[in-house]
């Protein structure tokens, strides 16, 4: 059981690894760089204005740390087959949970960290907090992920409903009611109850899961809604074939395929007005790009770096929209319909216009909103306009042609 | 003649699965394409809708080829696939109407004809679905009424029969003689050969990428006279003669 647990993380990683070289290519290391740097600026001018008088923060901030224990999961990389080949070793599974816990608790704690030290400059400012008791806030928070990640491998066990709720409400409650003592009374007496927590939630594990068995069914499908995430945001860098968008109807938004004229040459305009809207995979994809794009601009300022990060985001909107030509090119009727292929990418680069029209008008107006003068605003009307013409009439047709 | 397939030569790779195959539909005829798993129906099927080139030989609708006039070409022809193939974000009302769209059809004669198909497969209450959510016999049912809007002067239809329930069946069997007696012509593959062998008007016999044999179910039985007195019986006894090779 052990050497499974170690052969599927190798595997694991070995994967995640793939899809991470893909996620950091070269557009994405540029825009990550403008999307660090434009955070970084806007905190740190942020901090300036901070007095210390300013006590909600504190309360924000407990809030945030609260918040962002939820940020990791444990790895049990539990598989739909195992229902049937590990049964047998049911006894066994709780090394192998283990192991899950300790791979993911050296991850998750990594996160923390870093959590509380992006809080760090804040709460030395208002909280007047010393070196030694950042430090014993940075333990509490460990502890107390400690403590939740001990909560989720105990629940992969078939409890009682009072028991789960307990789970959670001891981890929960408990770390809202420990970060508030810690940042307003005491970060010590708030270490104690978090290490006390942690020791808790461990002690009354060894004490449950012998007297139960594993919950199998809900740990594969809670396992597997933990990778589908994982998937999810590698897909909005690359294509994932475990990721199938899924399609809503979107019934409010009818009223916008009034505007696709109904004629046999854009006939293809039908299908992809509707694929675009219904299917949650390039939709959600243009929707993301354009409000991280438009709150990025409204933060950056009204300099050369905004106008270059909006040509960078109008060029990976245009550019993974690309593949959306493609997605129908396995039903057999797009190829039988009497309509040739020029007049198909001539109805795709139109939806492409008008998509990256849409975004680029958002981009304007947070420009605008970020104190730009009307004539910045014209000179990135004009960039956006040549770059959207480039992007349609040149780029789509040099790949998709 | 409708369709006029002569010599093709053709196959998925550089292999070719195909070797010389010459048939012809006459309009307002029925042709059954039959054969066994591998024979090259679907392959010749795939050929006549354009998904494949040709390497040798030409496949002609009404006078015009793909390389001549794709569109024209395309305008004639309807399909059914064996296996329901949907636009996933389309409803059943959008099918139908981008089916409409992509052949230039008067959207008020297609649907007075699609709410007649609709009604015949029992769909008209289900506009608003989406069908790739349907049962496999319910969206064929889709691929059908979508192939019959379409006024097409040739329909491919491939193994219709498995998955539709009887009375579909029965359905698709009236629609197919009305559309006949309209003059249009269907060129249709299956393995339900008692059906086969009571509508077909003709059948072309496929094996191992070769016509075996054509013509009337009479001429058949004519040439084999030892097979038997069914298709089912011609057509197992040339499995058995594959056997013995």
């Amino acid at each position: 059981m052990n050497e499974l647990y170690q052969k599927r993380l190798s595997r694991h990683l070995r994967q995640m690894l793939r899809y991470l070289r893909l996620v950091f290519n070269d557009h994405f290391v540029i825009a990550l760089m403008f999307f660090v740097g434009g955070l970084g600026l806007a905190y740190s001018s942020w901090l300036k204005t901070v007095t210390p008088h300013e006590t909600w923060i504190v309360v924000v901030v407990g809030l945030i740390l609260w918040l962002c224990l939820g940020i990791g999961r444990v790895a049990t990389l539990l598989e739909p087959a195992d229902v049937v080949f590990l049964l047998p070793r049911e006894h066994d599974l709780h090394g192998y949970l283990v192991k899950a816990w300790r791979y993911s608790w050296w991850l998750a704690q990594a996160v923390q960290v870093i959590v509380v030290g992006l809080t760090v400059p804040v709460l030395m400012l208002v909280d007047q907090l010393s070196g030694a008791s950042l430090i014993a806030l940075l333990v509490t928070q460990l502890a107390l992920k400690d403590s939740q990640l001990t909560g989720y491998v105990t629940r992969l066990y078939r409890l009682t409903g009072t028991q789960r709720r307990w789970i959670q409400l001891s981890n929960w409650g408990g770390a809202l009611i420990i970060l508030a003592l810690s940042l307003l009374l005491s970060p010590w007496l708030g270490l104690l109850l978090a290490v006390a927590l942690a020791a808790g939630q461990r002690w009354w594990q060894t004490r449950v899961w012998p007297m139960t068995v594993v919950a199998w069914r809900d740990d594969i499908k809670l396992e597997a809604n933990r990778m589908l995430g994982i998937y999810r945001f590698f897909n909005l860098f690359t294509d994932v074939p475990m990721v199938q968008g899924t399609v809503k109807r979107r019934r409010y938004l009818d009223w916008v395929f009034n505007w696709v004229p109904k004629k046999q040459q854009h006939a293809f305009s039908y299908l992809f007005a509707r694929g675009m809207i219904r299917g949650t995979e390039f939709s959600g994809l243009v929707a993301r790009l354009t409000v991280i794009g438009a709150v990025l601009l409204y933060f950056i300022g009204h300099g050369w770096l905004a106008i270059g990060l909006d040509v960078i985001f109008i060029y990976l909107i245009g550019f993974q929209l690309l593949p959306f030509f493609k997605r129908y090119d396995n039903i057999v009727f797009t190829h039988i319909y009497p309509i040739d292929f020029k007049q198909r990418l001539k109805n795709f680069q139109r939806l492409l216009a008008i998509i990256l029209s849409v975004t680029g008008i958002v981009f304007l107006i947070a420009f605008w909103l970020s104190n730009a003068s009307l004539v910045q605003v014209g000179i990135l009307l004009v960039i956006n306009v040549i770059e959207i013409y480039l992007l349609v009439a040149w780029y789509a047709k040099l790949r998709l042609g | 003649m409708a369709l006029t397939v002569s010599h093709l030569v053709g196959g998925y790779s550089q292999i070719p699965v195909l070797k010389d195959i010459s048939f012809d539909v006459a309009p307002g005829e029925l042709v059954g394409l039959i054969g066994l798993n591998g024979a090259g129906k679907s392959t010749t099927i795939n050929h006549i809708i354009g998904l494949l080139t040709p390497m040798k030989g030409t496949i002609t609708l009404n006078g015009v080829t793909l390389a001549s006039d794709a569109q024209a070409y395309k305008q004639q022809l309807a399909y059914i696939p064996e296996t329901p193939v949907l636009y996933e974000e389309l409803t059943l009302k959008e099918h139908l109407e981008m089916t409409m769209l992509a052949y230039g059809l008067d959207q008020k004669q297609a649907w007075e004809r699609a709410h007649q198909l609709l009604t015949i497969f029992r769909l008209d209450n289900k506009l608003d679905w989406f069908p790739a959510n349907f049962s496999k016999g319910m969206k064929q049912k889709v691929m059908i009424v979508c192939a019959f809007i379409t006024n097409a002067k040739l329909y491919i239809i491939d193994e219709p029969f498995l998955g539709l329930d009887p009375l579909a069946v029965h359905d698709l069997l009236q629609l197919i003689s009305e559309v006949k007696q309209a003059g249009a012509s269907v060129l249709m593959s299956t393995h339900v050969l008692d059906t086969a062998e009571k509508f077909c008007d003709r059948f072309v016999l496929l094996h191992a990428g070769e016509i075996q044999t054509q013509g009337t179910f009479d001429e058949i039985k004519t040439n084999y006279p030892d097979a038997g007195d069914s298709l089912n019986d011609i057509y197992l006894s040339l499995t058995g003669v594959t056997r013995n090779e």
